[in-house]
């Protein structure tokens, strides 16, 4: 098993940055054209809690290494479960991921979580990752490594394009509530 | 190894379902549109309507703590249906079905509970 993990901090309120995590993949991230579908699957609140429950499919495009492709076959799109978990009172995000596709070979278990950062919590969110990632195909050890480097080398590369996909998501939310809001007040004035 | 450009990702059928959901940018607006395709282009429709309603219900009240309301039930309910017929012919529902058994109830246990 290999681990990868990362973390930076969102010049955005936990709010925001929550509300915009919903669209992440949305158009306005030019980063995230690999990822063609976000279905959700079923979404409830905790009545005891308040804690937001969604499971969602993410469907992706990904180009996979030829290489890769010729052991594991199959094709370039594969599917994502995701199950995320908000705490609006503790004000936090939790995202759990799993791979769908070539899951008998490859295990990936990605945990996402954004929270109120505690230095400034009104303005700044902290983001974390961490993702797990098991060869399980039998055979060679040396196989299994190749497969498992290559995938943090994967890993590392798109979390630094979705950081930077989703700041412009962050960017577009902002300048829009923005607008919507002054519509909203000139309405009222009017 | 080298990361593929969008423009190289984006092939036709793909830009075809983001077209679904791009809008010019005077009509942008917070709680109307600019989501996600659904991997089911028959079900762009309903999925927009009820991702739109559920951005707002969570934007406006369940930020606010209004948890409890659900303004969206129905449209999901009309999206759901629509999806389902899709996963099920595509088989990923039984996909599903595997992670949610071989996962999800951890993580419930660890994520559901009040912190």
């Amino acid at each position: 098993m290999k681990v990868f993990s990362s973390g930076c901090t969102f010049d955005y309120s936990w709010d925001e940055v929550s509300t915009a995590n919903w669209r992440k993949y949305c158009p306005w991230n030019d980063k995230s054209t690999h990822v063609v579908g976000v279905d959700t699957l079923s979404r409830t609140v905790d009545p005891a809690t308040g804690i937001l429950r969604t499971e969602r499919l993410i469907t992706c495009d990904q180009s996979v290494p030829q290489w890769v492709l010729s052991i594991l076959g199959g094709t370039n799109t594969s599917h994502v479960y995701e199950v995320s978990y908000v705490d609006p009172v503790a004000k936090k995000v939790t995202m759990c991921s799993t791979n769908l596709t070539w899951s008998n070979v490859l295990s990936v278990r990605e945990t996402v979580i954004y929270r109120q950062s505690s230095l400034s919590p009104a303005t700044t969110t902290e983001f974390s990752q961490e993702a797990k990632i098991t060869a399980l195909c039998g055979g060679w050890q040396k196989i299994k490594n190749k497969v498992e480097e290559a995938s943090v080398d994967r890993f590392r590369e798109n979390a630094k394009i979705g950081r930077e996909g989703f700041e412009t998501v962050l960017e577009m939310s902002r300048r829009v509530f923005g607008e919507q809001r002054e519509l909203e007040k000139q309405r009222l004035q009017s | 190894m080298k990361i593929q450009g969008p423009e190289k990702n984006v092939n036709g059928e793909m830009q075809e379902k983001y077209k679904v959901c791009r809008i010019s940018s005077d009509k942008l607006s917070p709680i109307t549109s600019n989501m996600a395709a659904s991997i089911a282009p028959e079900c762009n429709d309903i999925k927009e309507k009820y991702d739109t309603c559920f951005l707002k219900w969570y934007s406006e009240k369940y930020l606010r703590g209004n948890t409890s309301s659900n303004d969206c039930e129905a449209l999901f309910k009309n999206y759901k249906g629509c999806l389902n017929k899709v996963l099920k012919e595509r088989g990923i529902d039984a996909m599903v079905d595997d992670a949610r058994k071989s996962g999800s109830s951890e993580t419930d246990a660890e994520f559901l509970k009040k912190s």
